[in-house]
């Protein structure tokens, strides 16, 4: 009785690993890297967009011309994207790879963990079924055994008598 | 199968001692270079390890990565070394590259098997072919420093 309990808890368990497993593959992986990229762009917009209107008012009422003002933030935006390009090219070339390498891995290690967990399941399945037929086939021969021995006994009764 | 089964460990668990090695390689190194490279090869290692996981699913094969004692010894010299060496990306490459032909000798050795399937030998293949291309490039960043 325990070995069939713990055969289908063994079962249950790795069922409830496949399940995880779809889980985090298609939803929750796909949601928080959503969530994630949403945020880190709203923080960014909105720190370029404040720091754009400093520079912008500051500028304006130093030179006292909206346009000069303009011109200039423009100019600095334009200067210090591409400092930034030339600086951190090789880095955001390089986290993106990492980014698109460490994905694939992930996805290969998710299909191949749920392969296991389900040819797991299958095993247990096929062991349970093998002890179940094991046990049947024991008790088929505890009754031959009595049965022999009932007809055995007999035989000595009749003889005897 | 029992045989292409402890084939496959044995080449399962050198990758799983060079992706474990690589990363502590690239954790004792500063300069950024250098940690980005190791780093790399750690990823590329464990690529290795789920790509050939995932061939041997058709012939019903399941293994479990271990590392070896080896393996283990080898990250513990390894961080050992970097810790008293004043050359310490050289200490480092030195090691990792002995890891390395360990692999290859594995990576041959299985693959002088006959009874290898055609599609995973060419899997092998290729991966001991980028695993070649790692100790040329150590060795010659090696000749550099």
């Amino acid at each position: 009785m325990k070995e069939i309990i713990d055969h289908i808890k063994a079962i249950a368990e790795a069922k409830t690993k496949v399940i995880k497993l779809e889980l985090t593959d298609d939803g929750a992986k796909f949601s928080s890297n959503l969530i994630f990229s949403l945020m880190s762009g709203l923080g960014l917009f909105l720190i370029t967009v404040l720091l754009s209107i400093v520079i912008l008012t500051s500028l304006s009422v130093y030179f006292d011309s909206y346009i000069i003002g303009s011109a200039i933030t423009f100019s600095i935006f334009t200067v210090s994207l591409g400092l930034c390009y030339v600086f951190l090219k090789d880095k955001i070339k390089q986290s993106l790879t990492n980014k698109v390498y460490q994905n694939v891995i992930d996805k290969k290690i998710n299909s191949n963990q749920k392969f296991e967990a389900v040819k797991k399941i299958e095993d247990l399945k096929i062991k349970y079924h093998e002890t179940e037929v094991l046990n049947k086939v024991e008790s088929m021969i505890t009754n031959i055994e009595h049965s022999t021995n009932a007809v055995t006994s007999i035989a000595h009764l009749i003889k005897d008598s | 199968m029992k045989e292409l089964k402890s084939q496959l460990t044995e080449i399962v668990n050198i990758n799983t001692d060079s992706y474990k090695g690589y990363e502590v390689a690239a954790k004792n190194l500063n300069e950024t270079d250098y940690q980005a490279m190791f780093n790399r090869l750690a990823q590329q290692r464990k690529l290795f390890i789920e790509d050939l996981k995932q061939e041997i699913r058709d012939y019903n094969i399941v293994v479990d990565p271990k590392s070896s004692y080896t393996g283990f010894f080898n990250r513990t010299w390894l961080s050992t070394k970097a810790l008293f060496s004043f050359d310490v990306i050289e200490s480092v490459i030195d090691t990792t590259i002995i890891g390395e032909q360990k692999a290859v000798e594995v990576y041959t050795s299985v693959l002088k098997d006959e009874d290898i399937p055609g599609n995973l030998k060419m899997k092998l293949n290729n991966q001991l072919y980028l695993i070649k291309g790692a100790i040329h490039q150590l060795n010659k960043i090696e000749k550099l420093v």
